[in-house]
């Protein structure tokens, strides 16, 4: 059964997922971490180049 | 040159793009001139050594450390290009790959690519199915190179570049795997072999490495131990010494003061205490690794990864938190049984950018602790510790050693102020996720203004902001490369150079980056790869520092392996000290800087108690002593080295022809261009020139207008270089050019410089033929330009004078008059046959000197085997003796009998081998005759010629 938590976790990657600030096969294991809290500065820092970086390469 | 004509500009033409004889001083002028980088006499001494004989099956390049091997190589490598040999493989370890790359297309002008297993299988993907076969040059690393031996094997390389090629010098042990891999592979290929240490701890090894590049120097290990064991005898040596001396070629540091200046490197240590909840994490993560059942790591690579996360766990909470979090959910959707997306190495290399080329080098754990997988609650535990270690590490806040970063780059800072050096600084870091960690704290500190991020992705905002403000600025150079990854890089290191103050890279993203203008370096987390580290300070301390570089590292007083680890660093590798950096000796008895890192995260995790680790920690050190035998640097230095005093004057000399080859070239080029290029062009100084419009409109995208300049100039306009397309463009259309025969006039006043021999000629015409002599022998072509010229009057000048009717501004003034060119032809014709006869009879002496040197060579390498065969008898005689001693000393009379049938049974075989010894010494020489036949046919000269054009000529 979905937490609410995890619900809005959900709809939230798949707006970053659209806007190409995550990448797509990313998204099963940020969600968890995204519902609980557990994504700090650095995490989101992360991610977010790492998007970036395979947007421009493809 | 104030005029030319057409003619003048053919003979130019083929001036600058003949092929040059192999001991002609200007063969490498073509290769130096399109170098973006200022070549020292010894790199082209190096260079011109590799391959000086047309024989020759490669070269051991062993200058010390700091002298640029791979700038000899690079000019060895565009030479190579220019003689369109472009099947080039460049073998290194994985760390150097990008530094390799960035060095021969920066430097160079040479298209290469890496070549790892991700592009081979996405070439494969593609539909190509032999990766190793392409246009470029091909950068890979020891272990791919092994892996696809059998790809590599098949392609007919023209040359093979091996850097750090000292890990090559155990294949003469067949238990050395790779090595021997590599030499069946690449079987007899020109190669280049590149290294410091060639010689560390036996004799063997330089027999190795030689043998490596060719095997027929030395006849076989037996018969090299039995007659170079003893060096003590002057004769011995010498004869070794001569035998090494077309193979090896080693320059020293302190025989080139003259022309590098080196500075020193001062060492900064900081110390910092952490906090009590960090000393708590790095407790409970410790004890964590080094538990013998892990779920969380795959058994294979658990060393692996353990070194990984031990780095991580040193490097900051921030960087460990996240590592943490990656083992917690994998373990997590294990329980769920579900399947991870990446592979933790895949997870882990996101923050941790190094990992893939340290995986490359580190061999998978055959016992690497058992994962008994299937214990639901050993899982659920495991899960459940890490989450209070997650939680314990991102409630840390602040750390210890950031506190003493900021105290440090203020000292730093102020020291840098006192040398008079620049206030800029680069900390490297390992972690991403640590370098962000840095910018939050810089970016709340003094030392906010100005700082830059440098890693793997460089997609940060900041970074596009200065990418972006850069194109706009090099729009129309060639900086701008139309790659993002090199522009971007090279953008961040010019922001970094003209407005920023503090670089925060990670090495993994800094690799091959140049930053000579900044002299601090701060090692916010220390590798434990000494290469690693020689690599980050070799960032700033290199050739063109103007200042001592500061090096800061901190360390950890609380933690006693730390503190062994830096004093290994500090002391024994003497990294952060001194004018050279790195130790060779001491670098070059470790197999590997992975090999080194591997015995200290081997301790890391075994000890837990102090004593512990101190003891492990003394024997890693004994070791090393062990290993770094001095009796052998000392042979090393007797074998290899030469007098100072004869390389120096040397390198003075060449020095000077090689300045004059370039500056003859270059000007050549220029005088060229600016014939050809007509009102195209607007020429502002003698090296740089505005292409205003293009004379080559079929080739309009390769040949932007703006301006020009040679190589080494300026950083902001076209490199004008001989491979450029407009040069290239040019020099065609001047050498193509078909030339009926003229009459030119020569204006000898209009010439600035003074020409001695052509004074007497003032006032007097003739005629002059230029042909083209191509000739064909030892498997290489040499062209020549053959001046034939004579007086009306009809006395001939000798080839250097009519070469330099060429030299004053001509014009052109009409046809020869009908039928005095053909009166003229027969003596022009005889002039040039007895021209060419010259050329011709001393390419023949020059072959034959080579021809000697190969037999002799090959004289040595057939005595050596029968040495060899020799030594079995004489060994077999030694037996005999002590078996009959054993026999007389025998008490009884079946002793005696069994010592008896053995004298015999030796005899017998020292017989036999005696027999055979004639038929193997027949064998050899049959061999050896092979070989020489093989030689003779190469011998074999094909000369052709043509005529490129003839004139009436009058000197004014």
């Amino acid at each position: 059964m979905e937490t609410p938590s995890e619900r809005l976790a959900e709809l939230i990657l798949e707006r970053l997922v659209e806007q190409g600030l995550v990448l797509p096969r990313n998204t099963k294991r940020l969600l968890a971490r995204l519902a609980k809290g557990e994504m700090n500065a650095q995490d989101w820092r992360l991610e977010l180049e790492k998007a970036t970086k395979h947007e421009e390469e493809s | 040159m104030a005029a030319l004509t057409v003619y003048q500009a053919k003979y130019l033409a083929w001036e600058l793009t003949r092929k040059l004889p192999p001991e002609d001083e200007g063969r490498l002028a073509m290769a130096v001139a399109g170098a973006q980088v200022d070549l020292n006499p010894h790199q082209v001494e190096a260079a011109l050594f590799a391959f000086r004989s047309p024989f020759s099956k490669g070269a051991l390049l062993a200058d010390e450390v700091g002298l640029g091997k791979t700038i000899e190589a690079g000019l060895v490598l565009s030479q190579r290009w220019a003689e369109r040999r472009r099947r080039i493989l460049v073998i290194t370890p994985a760390n150097l790959r990008k530094q390799w790359l960035q060095e021969l297309t920066e430097k160079f002008f040479l298209p290469c690519r890496i070549l790892e297993a991700r592009s081979y299988k996405e070439l494969v993907r593609q539909g190509i199915p032999h990766p190793f076969e392409a246009d470029d040059i091909v950068i890979c690393s020891y272990q791919f190179a092994r892996s696809k031996g059998e790809d590599i094997h098949r392609i007919p390389w023209d040359l093979v570049v091996i850097d750090e090629a000292h890990r090559l010098r155990n294949v003469y042990k067949p238990s050395n795997v790779i090595a021997n891999a590599l030499k069946e592979t690449l079987g007899d290929r020109p190669k280049l072999l590149l290294t410091a240490t060639p010689l560390q701890n036996s004799l063997l090894e330089l027999y190795g490495l030689v043998s490596f590049v060719d095997d027929h120097v030395f006849g076989d290990l037996k018969s090299f131990r039995e007659q170079f064991a003893n060096l003590n005898q002057a004769d011995v040596f010498d004869t070794l010494k001569a035998r090494l001396r077309p193979v090896c070629h080693r320059t020293l540091r302190r025989q080139v003061t003259a022309y590098v200046r080196y500075t020193r490197r001062q060492p900064l240590l900081e110390d910092f205490t952490p906090e009590v909840d960090e000393e708590r994490l790095y407790a409970l993560v410790s004890e964590y690794l080094q538990r013998d059942n892990l779920q969380a790591l795959p058994p294979s690579q658990r060393s692996l990864m353990t070194l990984v996360l031990r780095k991580l766990l040193a490097s900051s909470t921030f960087a460990i938190a996240g590592a943490l979090t990656s083992l917690r959910d994998r373990l997590r959707a294990k329980l769920q049984a579900q399947e991870p997306e990446l592979s933790l190495e895949d997870e882990l290399d996101e923050d941790y950018e190094t990992l893939d080329e340290v995986a490359e080098e580190w061999p998978a754990d055959t016992n690497g602790g058992t994962s008994s997988a299937g214990e639901r609650q050993a899982l659920e535990r495991e899960v459940a510790d890490l989450g209070s270690y997650i939680d314990l590490a991102t409630s840390i806040r602040q750390n210890g050693k950031g506190v003493a970063l900021l105290k440090a780059l203020r000292v730093a800072f102020e020291k840098a102020r006192e040398l008079g050096a620049a206030q800029k600084a680069i900390i490297f870091t390992e972690s991403r996720r640590t370098q962000t960690y840095l910018l939050d704290l810089l970016s709340r500190s003094e030392f906010a203004d100005g700082i830059l991020l440098f890693n793997g992705s460089n997609t940060d905002a900041g970074s596009r902001a200065i990418y972006q403000e850069w194109l706009g600025r090099n729009a129309d150079t060639d900086s701008v490369t139309g790659s993002r990854t090199a522009d971007m890089r090279s953008a961040l290191v010019d922001y970094f150079r003209d407005q920023g103050r503090i670089m925060i890279a990670t090495e993994a993203g800094a690799e091959g980056i140049n930053l000579q203008f900044c002299s601090l370096v701060v090692n916010y987390d220390l590798p434990w790869n000494p290469q690693r580290i020689e690599q980050r300070i070799g960032r700033c301390h290199r050739y063109g520092q103007q200042h001592d570089v500061v090096v800061v590292n901190f360390l950890n007083r609380k933690n006693a392996a730390d503190q062994r680890v830096y004093q290994l660093l500090a002391e024994k590798f003497q990294l952060f000290e001194g004018v050279f950096g790195v130790s060779d000796e001491v670098l070059g008895a470790i197999e590997s800087g992975v090999d080194f890192e591997k015995r200290v995260a081997d301790i890391y995790q075994r000890c837990r108690r102090t004593e512990e680790i101190e003891a492990a920690f003394d024997r890693l050190q004994q070791q090393l002593s062990a290993e770094i035998d001095l009796a052998m640097t000392r042979t090393r230095q007797q074998l290899l080295e030469h007098f100072d005093q004869d390389v120096v004057e040397r390198l003075r000399g060449r020095d000077q022809t090689s300045r004059a080859a370039l500056n003859r070239f270059e000007r050549r080029l220029m005088d060229l261009t600016r014939f050809e290029l007509g009102h195209h062009a607007d020429f502002e100084t003698e090296s740089s020139f505005r292409l205003l419009s293009n004379p080559f409109p079929e080739l309009n995208d390769q040949m932007p207008l703006g301006l020009y300049a040679l190589a080494r100039r300026s950083g902001h306009v076209h490199t004008y270089r001989p491979g450029h397309p407009l040069a290239e463009a040019v020099v065609y259309c001047a050498r193509e050019r078909d030339l009926q025969p003229a009459r030119l006039r020569f204006h000898y006043d209009g010439f600035e410089g003074k020409v001695s021999v052509l004074e007497p000629l003032r006032g007097q015409s003739g005629w002059l033929r230029v042909s083209l002599c191509r000739v064909e022998s030892l498997q290489q072509v040499e062209e020549h330009l053959v001046f034939a010229a004579q007086t009306e009057n009809g006395s001939a000048l000798d080839g250097e004078t009519a070469e330099k009717l060429l030299i004053p501004p001509g014009e052109i003034v009409g046809s020869p008059v009908e039928g005095a060119l053909e009166v003229a032809r027969v003596a022009l014709a005889s002039l040039t046959d007895a021209e060419q006869q010259r050329i011709e009879r001393r390419i023949s002496e020059r072959n034959a000197h080579y021809l000697e040197a190969e037999a002799e060579k090959l004289d040595a390498w057939a005595d050596d085997l029968k040495v060899s065969l020799e030594g079995e008898i004489k060994d077999l005689d030694r037996q005999i003796k002590e078996a009959r001693r054993a026999a007389t000393a025998a008490l009884t009379l079946e002793e005696k009998l069994a010592c008896q049938r053995q004298v015999r049974n030796l005899e017998l075989q020292r017989n036999e081998k005696r027999k055979s010894l004639f038929s193997a010494q027949d064998d050899i020489d049959r061999q050896r005759g092979v070989l020489i036949e093989r030689l003779e046919e190469l011998v074999e000269r094909q000369a052709s010629r043509r005529v490129l054009f003839e004139v009436q000529w009058t000197l004014t």
